[in-house]
């Protein structure tokens, strides 16, 4: 059946299930046994500058107790991971995964000229470009743009796209969104039924009308293939655990997805951060714990790979309303079954030689972007990060 | 050159917001001049609220005489992106671009550098002789003028960057010099030594002809075609040099010549969000029930005045295009209609409310009244088959157009504003 004649059928099919396209599958779902590798990609956006030293602390450091009387957390409460560095009490979870070996911690993750604006440093981050180089595009959007994908290839768990994956022909797609996507194309489905009909050719117009058939082909199987409700652990009732269940199906459903995306809110920690912030992180650590042993009952963690990041990191000193305001570097976490290097991948320089009361960032995170490409996926980063990198080896 | 209908309307869909039915059947040549070149321009009171602002910036497009004129203004909001977050910067930036639209290019480039907003995005308060700061520099060869690599080294960055140091503004938004931090010794700048100021520079960079050629490339993809005719783009790069720059004479040979008029030029444009909500908001003539719904629309299609994503400025073309922001334009109409259920959201800017967590939901921040006796008088003069689809519709729209039988319905003219070739223009 060709493509065309495929939509016939398929478009506008907003009840039942029928018909699932194979071309949407990968191939090799097909072919049992099968050894070829289908990585996948999990990206989990901390928004609002999560305060990496509340997350992964120095708890022997004099300098992060005496710079942070009422937000710092004590010593004897912190789930030790070394001599050195330990994790927020609200992080058991996720320290049964670091003891597994599934974690590496890397810490003053950052780029250079940080940005202290939720806007501009996000920005960056979403680009994976130079500061200097800034993009339109994001660093999966150039993937998908890059390797000729098509939008489900790229899915976001979020009712908007972000801007890393908006690519300069051809964008990733936000989940949450299906529903009204499909709203919309079902109102103007007198148009849609013609599809044989839109013009094809390299110029705008037909590129538009293309895009529709695209959209409408996307949204349909993505809908399909994440309203079979079928958790096999018990997913917790927070956002970020519905979310991360949602990705589990979706992974579990066999689709080609290679990229997720998420992002877990409210990280912006000016004022009375202990409680809110604490509560975040235990979110995100059950969540995270969970998404890990479904994947691992499945099969498909051995394929997954998860990376956690913020736009940056807050202050050492807390400000005077007993929160962080906005700092620099940061630490990323990434998650998978057989990393190189598991556990703590750098510690933290000295606190006593902040730059400005800032952590000073060591590591560029278009470095791990660039691992990711050229070791996760096994493609050249050309066209996707702007600069190149010596690998890391934590992949 | 005479035109007829079609080369009207391709006019004033590229100088202007759309083509209204008045507009096509009174065109004169000498009236468009004076629209696109107005010899004063409206006086403005701004408002000072930011989102207030950013809502005026959009009304003053929908309500103005002069529609040629503003879209000038809105092509250099996106040549000189600027991420502005207080008003008082904000208002002194669009003076700036107002006053200087299609005067000359020198005098604008000169007046964005030596605003307090620009000086604010790009660091230049912070470039101190001794302790440099490259980054407006860079941004000036790479983004403003010459354009990535074209004609400039890094070595150049570096010397320009001295030449701008003690560049300052006051509480006002005022431009001064602050002498102590200016490095007043030899620079080198592409080859030529001198004791080179800021203004001394934009001179060097005018005279390459690199910065005329990267010019007419923005201008020609702006108003003409994404893809580039490099013969075209020659002639305005020609037309910049010999002019010295002068904005007014660049413009009014680009519309006087016939490519600009080509089959292959009209209807060849995917509309910015700023562009689709405009012409909407003329030729319905739209109320907003709250003044802010102007702003809100903005942020829904991620087209928001002030806030271009970074230095490189907001998408063009296919990059304003995803799965989520091609069926919310198609179904715009619906929303300003009225006739939407769908509610829709925007993301909290935690730059503006830091610590805020919660979507922004939409469905009462986007009503508009529209002037629906207007537009059916207007569309008995000219039909907005022909006054938006300027006879490039696609066999699927002609298909539509030819189906609908009897007067001008709601429904009907919903169906056009949602076909693709309305996000085109």
């Amino acid at each position: 059946m060709d493509r065309r004649k495929f939509l016939k059928y398929s478009a506008l099919s907003s009840v039942g299930s029928a018909f699932v396209p194979n071309f949407l599958f990968g191939l090799n779902e097909k072919l049992e046994g099968s050894n070829l590798r289908k990585p996948k990609l999990v990206v989990i956006q901390l928004t609002g500058g999560n305060d990496g030293l509340n997350t992964v602390i120095p708890f022997r450091n004099d300098q992060y107790y005496r710079s942070r009387p009422t937000v710092a957390i004590p010593s004897n409460e912190i789930i030790r991971l070394d001599n050195e560095l330990g994790l927020n009490p609200k992080m058991e979870k996720f320290s049964r995964l670091f003891k597994e070996g599934y974690v590496s911690i890397i810490n003053s993750v950052g780029y250079p000229n940080q940005s202290r604006s939720h806007f501009a440093s996000m920005d960056i981050w979403h680009s994976g470009a130079d500061v200097n180089k800034q993009s339109k595009t994001g660093w999966i959007g150039n993937y998908l743009d890059v390797l000729d994908k098509k939008s489900h290839h790229a899915l976001e768990i979020n009712k908007q796209l972000s801007g890393s994956l908006k690519g300069e022909s051809i964008s990733g797609m936000a989940v949450q969104n299906v529903g009204r996507i499909q709203r919309i194309l079902h109102e103007h489905g007198d148009l849609l039924a013609q599809d044989e009909k839109f013009p094809v050719g390299e110029d705008n117009n037909s590129f538009l009308y293309q895009s529709l058939i695209d959209i409408n082909q996307s949204a349909d199987y993505i809908k399909e293939a994440h309203t079979i409700k079928t958790d096999n652990v018990d997913f917790p009732k927070t956002k970020i655990g519905e979310k991360l269940s949602t990705v589990s199906q979706l992974i579990r459903s066999g689709i080609d997805t290679e990229i997720y995306y998420l992002s877990l809110r409210g990280f912006d920690s000016h004022v009375n951060q202990r409680k809110s912030h604490d509560q975040l992180l235990d979110r995100y650590s059950s969540a995270i714990y969970h998404f890990v042993e479904s994947l691992k009952k499945s099969g498909h963690f051995k394929d997954t790979l998860i990376l956690t990041f913020s736009e940056f990191g807050r202050r050492v000193s807390e400000n005077g309303s007993k929160g962080t305001d906005h700092g620099k570097g940061n630490s990323v976490f990434i998650i998978g079954e057989h990393l190189k290097q598991p556990g703590i991948f750098n510690d933290y320089d000295d606190l006593n030689s902040l730059e400005n009361g800032d952590i000073p960032f060591k590591v560029d995170f278009k470095n791990i972007y660039s691992d990711i490409i050229s070791e996760w996926f096994e493609e050249s980063t050309k066209g996707i990060i702007s600069s190149r990198y010596k690998s890391l080896e934590i992949i | 050159m005479t035109l007829d209908d079609s080369d009207k309307i391709h006019l004033l869909n590229r100088f202007g917001f759309g083509a209204d039915a008045d507009s096509v059947i009174n065109y004169s040549a000498v009236r468009f001049q004076e629209q696109l070149f107005p010899e004063k321009t409206a006086e403005i009171k701004w408002t000072h609220d930011m989102g207030a602002l950013k809502a005026q910036s959009i009304q003053n497009m929908v309500l103005s005489e002069n529609a040629p004129y503003e879209k000038l203004v809105l092509f250099w909001h996106h040549y000189f992106a600027c991420i502005i977050d207080k008003s008082k910067h904000a208002i002194l930036f669009s003076e700036v671009i107002r006053k200087h639209a299609f005067g000359n290019f020198k005098d604008l480039l000169l007046g964005v550098s030596k605003s307090a907003a620009m000086l604010h995005f790009l660091n230049g308060k912070k470039n101190k002789a001794g302790l440099p700061n490259e980054n407006f520099a860079r941004e000036l060869c790479e983004i403003y003028t010459l354009g990535e690599g074209n004609g400039y080294s890094e070595r150049d960055v570096k010397e320009i960057a001295r030449c701008f140091t003690g560049w300052k503004y006051d509480d006002t938004g005022t431009f001064y010099l602050r002498e102590k931090q200016f490095d007043s010794g030899m620079k080198t700048v592409f080859g030529k030594s001198g004791r080179y100021t800021g203004e001394d520079v934009v001179e060097l960079i005018l005279s390459k002809p690199q910065c005329a050629n990267y010019l007419a490339e923005k201008i020609y993809t702006f108003f003409v075609n994404n893809r580039l005719s490099e013969k075209h783009v020659f002639e305005i790069r020609d037309c910049l040099m010999r002019t010295n720059y002068d904005l007014q004479e660049t413009f009014a040979y680009i519309i006087s010549v016939p490519w600009f008029y080509s089959d292959q030029n009209k209807m060849a444009l995917i509309k910015s969000p700023i562009e689709l909500i405009v012409g909407l908001g003329r030729t319905f003539r739209l109320k907003a029930a709250k003044e802010n719904n102007w702003f809100f629309v903005q942020k829904l299609l991620n087209h928001e005045f002030y806030k271009p994503k970074n230095v490189k400025g907001w998408p063009m073309g296919r990059e304003w295009i995803d799965s989520s922001s091609l069926t919310l334009r198609m179904h715009l109409p619906q929303l300003i209609f009225g006739t939407n259920d769908i509610d829709f959201e925007v993301e909290p800017d935690l730059d503006q409310s830091p610590g805020s967590n919660k979507f922004v939901y939409l469905k009462d921040r986007l009503k508009f009244k529209a002037d629906w006796n207007y537009f059916l008088d207007s569309s008995k003069k000219v039909s907005p088959e022909k006054l938006w689809f300027n006879n490039k519709a696609s066999d699927v729209a002609n298909s539509i157009i030819k189906g609908h039988k009897g007067a001008i319905s709601k429904e009907y003219v919903l169906d056009l504003l949602s076909l693709p070739e309305y996000q085109m223009h």
